[in-house]
């Protein structure tokens, strides 16, 4: 049950919401940071859909980039290192009203928390999960994450990591049940407000691999891409991200590329000697766990006390008088 | 020409049976010969029994009683031999409760089926009865179906109709009332919220007696109570917005429409609206009644999600508010409330009813109106309901119904209203014929075709329109093998044609329109009626048409048919030319238009290949470029920052926020080229790692270094 009426008068009488609305403390990210980049296109994102700032939150781990609830003027829940997506999930399941955008950094969902990126991807909940993937742990300054180059010197591996960086575009394009998956470096603005917009717009688990500049630990990782535009791949197509005139003057080496098409989207992802940009996977017909899991009744304050007192009451022990 | 020929000639004219030789009409036993395989139902794994099944969640809502036996021996008998047993006594049960279920009796299918084992362990003894006992045991474990056994009868109708309602209904209700009650627990939550802010829940007193005896002493109150009110926020609900709120909620809990879900509610004594009728005045009265209550409500319900979400504004909304009423509601609107379903017998309805009933098929009430008709030769709905309308239209028999589910779902959840125009024969005893092979018979003959009509399913009538269970859709009747012995016992088998005359001879109305033909009078001047039909006006003369009769004594006979009927018959194949056109049969049009088109040899397929470029996609090319050169600055002197490239790092405003600054989308501009040095102009552009602010040349020469600092600019010029 709708009333076109509210639809109607939610529009007419609502608030038009500025940049400023969605801005909570002032960032404490370095200067240079990528990270602040990603919360412009964010901040960006919302207004574009004039998003209501409380029915939005943004659930993060443990890092740098899991800072970012702090920086949104929205609800916001910072979490333990690698439980972002299970929190978020927990919030998506009670309250599917609400918009639900994961920050969580390389560290945070390839590493501790890689069990659970697995299993949110295949249970696929409508939220927004952005990767703030700098190849590196930032906050507890540098040491090597599993996205770092082979060879990264860093205060764990001191001599260079000994293992081939691990791609995680490659893994989630395994994952069961995928919906959608994107990848986009933070320095091309255009892009990456696009990127996040079409996952927000996606109905299902979007994930944004966000290649993220660090000025401190990793100065110079993405220079070689940001120098050489031709080392960039854009993927276009009308279901995924389309090129501006300037940036189709910057960036002269795009392909169209059907989001539809996994088989094509892990042969880019896998071979591709380019850095591959843009909506890699997209499938809208995969069922979310959470309208498989609606409630089939109204719970009342009377019903949910009920339940809550039954449950503690499992663990009570009654005073002696 | 003989006597008996010039006997049935005039029958034939005049529709009055002379003397003894052609005096006979068909007899309540009498089966036309193409019917007669089918004449001991029971015997036969066919569409009835129904069940309508009590599970509301599942997606069919009436299910075969053979179909749920199939589905249950493919469940627990194993394939071949292993299974053989289990397989026969579960068939043996299934065929018992076939017999039971024919005796027009209510039953449930769990009573059904413990009668049906109870005989049939009676009819056993020993070993035997063991062994069948075993299997029933077995079955009945397997077994979870329950539901109300219905037989193909005058009552059919209606009760699948409502059955499939009320499925239907329960749904959409739950939808709406969980909405409601959702409304209703968010609005008490606010206004109790605000009533805790009164204080009263913070006095000492108050408190103490929350807590309770056995801490009391535990506790200091008055500090208790001190620390709570400091804490509670003093901001009550404006007035104005707790009248609102609880004006809303009072509409919400006394709403009539559904029934509420969660119990504890207080109905306030009234009780919710019906929408099952049986008179089609009195439904669309009550529909004019209740459409302000219909406002009312939905006017409550946005109300409550506006005030739920904190998004209603008193300058905007309330001059809407005060405006709404009955004449606002959208369709989108309608569709949330039940639909009428009203059930009417086509014999009981007088003009006034066809009236509204045209009204309604023009319209888009939401009525769902069943309309049952019990003489299908002449019946006047379904002929009024082949002009396309705005309302879903299906005509079915009775016996077809259970293939029709698809359409009777369709129909009922199709937003507007829906005509489900139904023949089921009367109970009346007048011919020993089971109801459903009369019902079939009727389909099978044309006289009471199926058909649907979709107002949604396309823009055309190809899309909308479906006459595809009919038999034969591209003949004028469907024709049988006719199987018979001859008097020297040999085996005859005839092509035959099912008219709407060979009905004629089960519907207790049309005996008089038949005379029996003497056996020694057979001769080729009797014509099958379908053959009769098709000769000119001056070949009928000196012929008469005849339709094959089984009697009760299992005698093929002869009847000639009346000229009468032959007319009602020729009505009936008009109507159905009609209603081919209409399905895509046949088409007049399209076969004029055929005739038109010269034959022309189809040409291979060559392929071109496109143009790389087209003329369209070079214009758009040039104008991009264009737009790109647009954006370049003109002057390059001038500092400047290619701003939809700026990636909001920070690095230039943290260097000098007068000098640099965001725009509305939070990416750089230079702000004010004089508000800092132009070593800063360098250094910032410098650090900026995308590399997208441009020095330009500096603007105060008498800057120290500025040799040094140009030759540093130099790498950002554009
Ligand atoms: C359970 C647990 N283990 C380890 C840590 C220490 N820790 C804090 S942040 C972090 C890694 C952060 O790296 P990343 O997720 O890539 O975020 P970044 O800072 O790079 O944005 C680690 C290991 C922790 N806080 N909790
Ligand atoms: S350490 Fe790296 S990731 Fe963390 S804020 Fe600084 S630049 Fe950003
Ligand atoms: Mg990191």
């Amino acid at each position: 049950m709708t009333v076109r009426a509210t639809e109607f008068l939610r529009r007419a009488g609502a608030p038009q919401h500025s940049l400023e609305d969605y801005a909570g403390c002032l960032p404490r990210w370095c200067t240079g940071c990528g990270d602040n980049a990603i919360l412009a296109a964010v901040q960006k994102v919302c207004r574009e859909e004039q998003l209501p700032p409380e029915k939005i939150v943004f659930v993060s781990g443990i890092g740098c980039s899991s800072r970012f609830p702090h920086y949104m003027g929205s609800y916001g829940f910072h979490g333990l290192h690698g439980r972002a997506l299970p929190i978020a999930e927990g919030i998506k399941m009670r309250r599917p009203d609400l918009h639900v955008f994961v920050n969580t950094g390389d560290g945070d969902c390839c590493s501790i928390g890689a069990a659970h990126w697995v299993h949110a991807t295949r249970y696929n909940m409508n939220m927004t999960v952005m990767m703030h993937d700098n190849n590196i742990y930032g906050l507890t300054k540098n040491q090597a994450s599993p996205t770092s180059p082979r060879g990264t010197r860093s205060n764990t591996t001191p001599r260079g990591s000994l293992l081939e960086a691990f791609d995680p575009l490659q893994a989630t394009l395994g994952f069961s049940n995928l919906s959608f998956v994107a990848q986009v470096p933070d320095w091309i603005p255009d892009l990456l407000f696009q990127v996040i917009h079409e996952a927000h717009k996606h109905r299902g688990f979007s994930f944004i691999r966000i290649l993220q500049r660090c000025p401190e630990f990793q100065a110079n990782r993405w220079e070689p891409c940001m120098q050489d535009p031709s080392s960039v791949l854009i993927l276009t197509h009308e279901n995924g991200v389309q090129l501006s005139p300037v940036l189709a003057r910057a960036y002269k080496n795009h392909q169209e590329h059907d989001p539809a098409d996994l088989v094509e989207a892990r042969r880019i992802v896998g071979t591709s000697e380019q850095l591959p940009v843009g909506i890699i996977y997209r499938n809208p017909n995969v069922p979310c766990y959470e309208d498989m899991r609606k409630p089939d009744r109204l719970y009342t304050p009377e019903d949910v006390k009920n339940g809550l007192n039954a449950e503690l009451d499992k663990f009570t022990i009654w005073p002696r008088d | 020409m003989s006597v008996t020929m010039q006997k049935m000639i005039n029958f034939h004219l005049t529709g009055k049976r002379g003397d003894d030789e052609v005096a006979d009409g068909p007899g309540s036993n009498a089966c036309p010969a193409l019917l007669v395989p089918y004449r001991r139902l029971s015997e036969l794994r066919y569409d009835f029994p129904l069940v309508l099944l009590d599970d509301a969640a599942s997606p069919a809502f009436a299910d075969t009683l053979s179909g749920i036996f199939n589905r249950l021996i493919r469940d627990i008998a194993p394939e071949g031999n292993a299974g053989e047993q289990l397989r026969q006594h579960i068939l043996q049960l299934e065929k018992r409760m076939r017999e039971l279920a024919s005796d027009g009796v209510d039953w449930s299918l769990s009573k059904l089926w413990q009668d049906a084992e109870t005989s049939l362990l009676a009819e056993r003894k020993g070993p035997d009865a063991e062994l069948l006992g075993n299997s029933f045991a077995t079955a009945r474990f397997a077994f979870n179906v329950e539901g109300q056994v219905v037989n193909c009868d005058e009552q059919l109708p209606a009760r699948l109709l409502q059955h499939a309602y009320k499925a239907i209904e329960a749904k959409r209700a739950k939808q709406s009332i969980g909405k409601i009650e959702l409304l209703i627990i968010k609005l008490r939550n606010i206004l109790q919220v605000d009533d805790r802010k009164n204080g009263a829940s913070q006095t000492p007193q108050q408190l103490k007696k929350d807590v309770g005896k056995r801490y009391k002493e535990s506790f200091d109150f008055d500090l208790m109570s001190e620390i709570l009110k400091d804490s509670t926020p003093g901001n009550r609900l404006p007035d104005e917005r707790r009248k609102r709120i609880k004006a809303a909620l009072a509409v919400l809990e006394s709403q009539r429409f559904f029934t509420p879900a969660t119990a504890g509610r207080n109905r306030k004594g009234r009780g919710q609206y019906q929408f099952i009728a049986d008179n089609l005045s009195a439904a669309l009265k009550s529909y004019e009644e209740r459409l302000p209550q219909m406002a009312e409500l939905i006017k409550a319900v946005s109300i409550a999600e506006l005030e739920c979400e904190n998004a209603y504004r008193e300058e905007t909304h309330s001059a809407y508010f005060t405006r709404f009423g009955p004449q606002a509601l959208t369709p989108e609107d309608l569709e949330l409330f039940p639909p009428y379903l009203i059930c009417l017998q086509e014999s009981e309805c007088n003009a006034r009813d066809m009236e509204h009933l045209m009204e309604i098929s023009s319209g888009d009430l939401p009525m769902k109106v069943l309309m049952q008709v019990t003489d299908a030769l002449t019946h006047r709905s379904g002929r009024t309901l082949t002009a396309p309308g705005n309302a879903f239209v299906l005509q079915s028999t009775a016996s077809n119904l259970y293939r029709q589910c698809k359409w009777i779902r369709k129909g009922l959840e199709f937003d507007g209203p829906a005509v489900f125009s139904v023949f089921a024969p009367r109970n009346d005893g007048a011919t020993e014929l089971p109801a459903y092979l009369i019902a079939a018979a009727a389909m099978e003959s044309r006289v009471f075709p199926a058909f649907s009509y979709d107002p949604v399913a396309g823009p055309g009538l190809a899309d909308r329109f479906d006459i595809s269970s009919n038999p034969e859709v591209a003949s004028d009747w469907p024709t049988r093998e006719l199987s018979y012995e001859d008097q020297e016992l040999q085996m005859v088998v005839e092509e035959s044609a099912f008219t709407a005359a060979d009905f004629a001879v089960i519907a207790p109305e049309y005996c008089e329109h038949f005379a029996a033909a003497p056996k020694h009078s057979w001769s080729r001047e009797m014509l099958p009626v379908a053959d009769y039909l098709k000769l000119a006006n001056s070949e009928t003369v000196e012929r008469v048409p005849y339709v094959a009769v089984v009697d009760g004594d299992n005698f093929l006979r002869r009847f000639v048919v009346d000229d009468k009927l032959i007319r009602i018959v020729r009505r009936c194949r008009e109507r159905w030319h009609a209603l081919q056109e209409l399905g895509g049969v046949n088409n007049s049009y399209s076969a004029a238009a055929l005739e038109k088109v010269p034959a022309v040899p189809v040409a291979p397929t060559v392929e071109v290949a496109p143009p790389l470029v087209t003329e369209e996609a070079a214009s758009v090319v040039v104008e991009k470029q264009e737009e790109i050169e647009e954006q370049q600055p003109g002057a390059v002197d001038e500092p400047y920052i290619e701003t939809p490239l700026c990636t909001t790092c920070d690095e230039c405003t943290k260097r000098n926020d007068r000098m640099f600054a965001y725009d509305e989308n939070k990416q750089a501009f230079v702000k004010d080229p004089d508000a800092g040095t132009y070593r800063q102009l360098v250094e910032a552009a410098e650090l900026c790692q995308v590399a997208i602010i441009h020095p330009g040349k500096p603007r105060n020469p008498g800057e120290p270094g500025l040799d040094e600092l140009v030759a540093r600019a130099a790498a950002f010029a554009p």
